[in-house]
């Protein structure tokens, strides 16, 4: 009975590495059929150790699989929010070419301005979800290091992007010669 | 989140469970149980897929939460009860026709159930 209850702090433990809204929603439901199994093979053959191993395994994966669902909503919206923001540039360009129409859109740098605004807005995300985690006190203030590097990134992200922007800025508002 | 459509293909873990909780409403160990019954054993379906599978089935709205409640054959704990939703039921009737409609056509191309690909 004791090392069914410590399975179960130790299922649970795990089951913590969920995102947030899953585990509260279908952690207790996993954790009972947890329970339930154990008890079943228990009582069946009192062999545990494979279906331990096998549970823990399987969940782990699960918890993979469902943290990576979560990774791919967050590129495409940080890829898109990055397309929204350098619009107004493409925009800008477009309607100023009449001004020096031998020149090419310059797709190659939209792209760039594109891509390092969805890294920043990709990695703003995480930031955000390190620092509420922190403040809810669902992972250790210790984890609040981590943050200090991607913060500094978000930096350099910014201070590239904004840098590029007003040294093409003449040529978005179509002066001769870009 | 958007519905999921009827008509789409099903995985085969959401196909199971559809198929489980036909029955009528289950716990999550009382699913397991009987998705390893219907699949015969072909299929085992852990905690990870099976609650995966149950999210993405409760935000498409194909099951719900029925209510906590005692199973009496296991101990005095409440559990969580799934049950199908209309939209489920719609879903798990495509989906056999879906495979009513390709085991007939493998039946007419003499694929199944002896096949002359497969035995000659």
């Amino acid at each position: 009975m004791r090392d069914s209850d410590a399975a179960r702090r130790v299922y649970k433990r795990l089951l913590a590495f969920y995102p947030k809204d899953f585990r509260e929603r279908l952690g207790p439901s996993m954790e009972q059929t947890f329970a339930d199994n154990l008890r079943e093979r228990r009582d069946r053959d009192g062999h545990v150790v494979a279906f331990l191993a096998w549970t823990f395994a399987e969940t782990s994966l699960g918890i993979m699989k469902e943290r990576a669902r979560r990774q791919q909503r967050s590129s495409v919206l940080a890829a898109v929010a990055g397309f929204v923001l350098v619009l107004p540039l493409m925009t800008l360009e477009w309607a100023t070419r009449s001004n020096r129409p031998r020149t090419d859109f310059a797709v190659p740098l939209f792209v760039f301005l594109w891509l390092l605004a969805a890294l920043f807005i990709r990695t703003f995300i995480g930031v955000v979800r390190t620092a509420q985690a922190i403040l809810q006190g669902r992972v250790a203030v210790l984890s609040s290091i981590s943050l200090v590097p991607r913060i500094a990134f978000l930096g350099l992200i910014a201070w590239v992007w904004v840098s590029w922007v007003i040294d093409q800025m003449p040529c978005f508002l179509g002066a001769s010669g870009c | 989140m958007a519905k999921e459509q009827p008509r789409q293909p099903l995985t085969p873990a959401v196909f199971h469970i559809l198929l489980a909780l036909s029955t009528g409403d289950m716990h999550g160990y009382g699913i397991m149980k009987q998705v390893n019954a219907d699949a015969e054993r072909r299929v085992s379906m852990g905690a990870g897929t099976l609650y995966g599978s149950l999210k993405r089935m409760l935000d498409a709205g194909l099951v719900k939460e029925s209510a906590r409640r005692v199973d009496p054959e296991l101990d005095d704990e409440r559990r969580i009860y799934y049950a199908i939703t209309g939209l489920g039921k719609k879903a798990l009737a495509a989906e056999i026709e879906r495979l009513r409609h390709l085991v007939e056509l493998s039946r007419r191309r003499k694929l199944f159930p002896r096949t002359s690909v497969f035995h000659a």
